[in-house]
């Protein structure tokens, strides 16, 4: 094959995949983007603004399409175009482990739809391990990646509050948002406990001053928010990255595995043209991953050769292992009884974020709780366009169409995002029984089960919901004790972890491959623990920088020089 | 021509129409797929008791049996459908056993008793026609509108957040 020598071939357009492209391009490298999917505009191609009652089935998926999505869970009407059905791409799970995948194929990836919370990690996390004997340290600190954290916060634009937590350092926010009436109340009673509620922290344009349009405040952003306020790779850092010229898109390309030449070092990718089913080659000097945390392992997986028969850059053995992502219990919709009956006068589901309860335990003192890591509180309420708590209450007719009403506006909702420990025995494979892809690409299997600190940890977050309801004097309507389904809060992490050692990790401090020099994994796949905080900004601060020391690389005509590694810490 | 078409054909040529007349007449096309007729009259009753008309619109001013009959068509799987039709005609049988008459014939208190009694006992049928009626009921413009008021998926200049002071103290 002949063609051009690209720069940087940057695999996904997600979070990870945007990040990358937007420091590669700055640094004037030519760039090209293969994005699986089709390009699908947000702010043009949604039924956002749809009542239920203009769609076909109200808004819900009609039967065959709720089995065609069954294993991408979170495929809805609005959002049915950018999701990937279960035919695409198969993936397998033991009987008993039950996974959940949920899966983008669309420019931008998962952030055309995704939750929004933006945080930064502390040292906190960063030396988790020194602090509790667990697992291994990332190999990296808070200093590191805080100018990237900058960087990603002023492009992208993120609304929040400086607060002064030490282990959730503060940012360079726009405008905060104000939280609503049952979020208050139920401050209340976090605040009675010691710990903090805070206004999420959101990447929403709030700022009259900024480069994408100000949030009007329609709500349900995960609808594809039709303004372009909200962010997503597709409306931020890919334009921002076509304006340098550098950047060239190919859609609708699948890629199958990374090529190697007779040195070791990666020269391309392959991938499959999805219209014409044709396989193409492309080539680089630098070769990044950022298709997702399992879709990035399974290219490595799949780039297969005598070098490495386990896998592309497996020889710590890590690829793969160490499945993480976050526990999610203490599912609680509960009333705050002086919002009985009262109306909050607009349309409180119009509000872009959400309030947070920041890790607390395990934080002064590491080994405090009977398991170890934390957890976070996410927290919502007020008025939205279902009445999903009608569904919990007891009886029928003109008295409970009334309690239906007068609860509507006085719900608050809980939940959590708990550490998952990085265990070995949670890992990733190409399908044993040598399933595929329509393409012809081996098809994941995924193990994942909590563990016993997990199992502990969930018991403290439940117990600790109750405590706080109570003491914000909020009554549960309904409490979901066991966490949702692995893979439900859609952050699975660590399949081809960095490390400061080449013997227990794939990678290094930045994100780049320890036994193939010009390969680079800038996704969630690059962490080392899930920590108890959501992994988007971090995902995207990481991909900045990985692309900053490609540049530098490239300048300093170092990238094919073998060697141990700068160890940061 | 379908019979839908050659009514809306009918209706644009019927200048001197209301609007009540129109829906009226559109109500007159609707057939069930998968009810029969007295099935779907079963479906309108109880969904009516379980919603009834207040002083705003009830589930069968949404004509809420339209839409549980829509999902029997496409909206539920297949193990979901026949356990609904089951319930159904299982709820029928038990009233032609006891009273000598269908659900939808009974008197209204007795209607009530039958519902209460499963709705006490936790019955499946029960659960599934109610949260049927739920969906359809509060997704429908009456009931999101008329009933919730939801004043929602319009533009705000200003979040506004919680303005009351007895809420933050």
């Amino acid at each position: 094959m002949s063609g051009p020598v690209y720069d940087a071939i940057v695999v996904g357009s997600g979070a990870a995949g945007g990040a990358a492209v937007y420091q590669l391009t700055r640094r004037g490298l030519t760039t090209l983007l293969l994005e699986a999917g089709p390009d699908i505009d947000p702010r043009v191609e949604n039924i956002h603004h749809k009542m239920p009652f203009e769609l076909e089935f109200r808004g819900q998926l009609s039967a065959r399409d709720r089995m065609r999505y069954r294993g991408n869970k979170s495929t809805n009407v609005y959002n049915q175009h950018t999701m990937l059905p279960d035919s695409e791409e198969p993936y397998s799970f033991p009987d008993d482990k039950p996974f959940m995948w949920v899966r983008s194929r669309a420019l931008g990836g998962k952030t055309l739809h995704w939750g929004r919370y933006s945080f930064r990690f502390s040292d906190y996390d960063f030396a988790c391990a020194s602090r509790d004997g667990f697992g291994i340290n990332w190999p990296i600190r808070y200093r590191h990646i805080a100018p990237y954290y900058s960087l990603v916060e002023r492009t992208i634009g993120i609304a929040g509050s400086k607060e002064g937590i030490p282990n959730l350092p503060d940012g360079e926010f726009q405008p905060a948002l104000p939280m609503r009436c049952g979020e208050h109340v139920l401050r209340k009673g976090v605040e009675q406990l010691g710990m903090r509620l805070i206004p999420t922290r959101v990447a929403v344009v709030t700022s009259h001053d900024f480069s994408r349009p100000r949030c009007h405040f329609c709500g349900h952003c995960n609808r594809l928010c039709s303004t372009g306020a909200m962010f997503s790779s597709r409306v931020s850092f890919i334009p921002l990255a076509q304006e340098t010229g550098k950047l060239e898109i190919k859609t609708d390309a699948i890629v199958r595995e990374v090529l190697i030449d007779d040195e070791g070092f990666a020269r391309g990718v392959s991938y499959i043209d999805r219209a014409s089913r044709q396989d193409y080659e492309a080539s680089a000097k630098t070769i990044v991953l950022a298709a997702s945390t399992l879709s990035s392992t399974k290219i490595l997986l799949t780039s297969r050769s005598r070098d490495y028969p386990t896998g592309l850059g497996n020889s710590s053995g890590e690829l793969g292992r160490n499945l993480s992502e976050h526990t999610m219990a203490a599912r609680i919709t509960g009333i705050a009884p002086v919002l009985r009956g009262k109306m909050p006068g607009y349309p409180e589901d119009g509000h872009p974020g959400a309030s947070f309860v920041p890790p607390f335990v395990n934080v002064d003192n590491p080994e405090e709780a009977d398991f170890i890591r934390n957890y976070s509180f996410q927290c919502w309420s007020g008025t939205s366009d279902y009445p999903g708590h009608a569904h919990r209450l007891a009886g029928f007719g003109a008295d409970f169409k009334r309690r239906v009403k007068n609860i509507y506006p006085a719900l608050v909702n809980m939940t959590t995002n708990g550490e998952v420990l990085c265990r070995p025995e949670n890992f990733v494979e190409l399908d044993p029984d040598g399933r595929t892809d329509p393409y012809g690409i081996p098809s994941l299997k995924i193990h994942l089960a909590f563990g016993e600190n997990d199992r502990r940890m969930i018991r403290h977050m439940n117990d600790k919901a109750e405590e706080i309801c109570r003491a914000a004097g909020i009554e549960i309507l309904s409490h979901r004790k066991e966490a949702a389904q692995p893979g439900w809060s859609i952050h699975e992490v660590c399949t081809a972890r960095m490390g400061s050692d080449p013997k227990t990790a794939v990678l290094d401090g930045y994100n780049r491959s320890y036994d193939v020099p010009n390969l680079f994994v800038v996704d969630g796949a690059a962490f080392t623990s899930a920590t108890a905080l959501e992994p988007t900004l971090t995902i995207m601060a990481l991909a900045a920088r990985a692309g900053d020391h490609i540049a530098d690389l490239l300048d300093r005509r170092e990238m094919r020089r073998r060697g141990p590694r700068e160890k940061l810490v | 021509m379908k019979r839908r078409e050659a009514l809306e054909t009918i209706v644009a040529g019927m200048v001197s129409l209301s609007a009540t007349q129109r829906k009226l007449l559109a109500q007159r096309d609707w057939e069930p797929q998968v009810l029969s007729a007295e099935q779907s009259r079963t479906v309108d009753v109880v969904s009516e008791l379980i919603i009834p008309r207040t002083e705003t619109p009830g589930a069968r001013d949404a004509n809420v049996h339209r839409y549980i009959d829509l999902m029997l068509d496409q909206g539920l799987l297949a193990d979901e459908r026949d356990a609904f039709l089951a319930g159904l005609t299982a709820l029928d049988e038990r009233c032609q056993r006891e009273f000598a008459s269908g659900f939808a014939d009974l008197p209204e208190e007795e209607q009530i008793r039958v519902l209460t009694a499963m709705s006490n006992r936790g019955d499946a049928f029960f659960r599934q026609v109610k949260d049927l009626t739920i969906r359809g009921y509060y997704t429908s413009r009456e009931g999101l509108l008329a009933e919730l008021e939801y004043e929602g998926n319009s533009y705000l200049t200003e979040m506004p957040g919680c303005t009351h002071e007895e809420h933050r103290q």
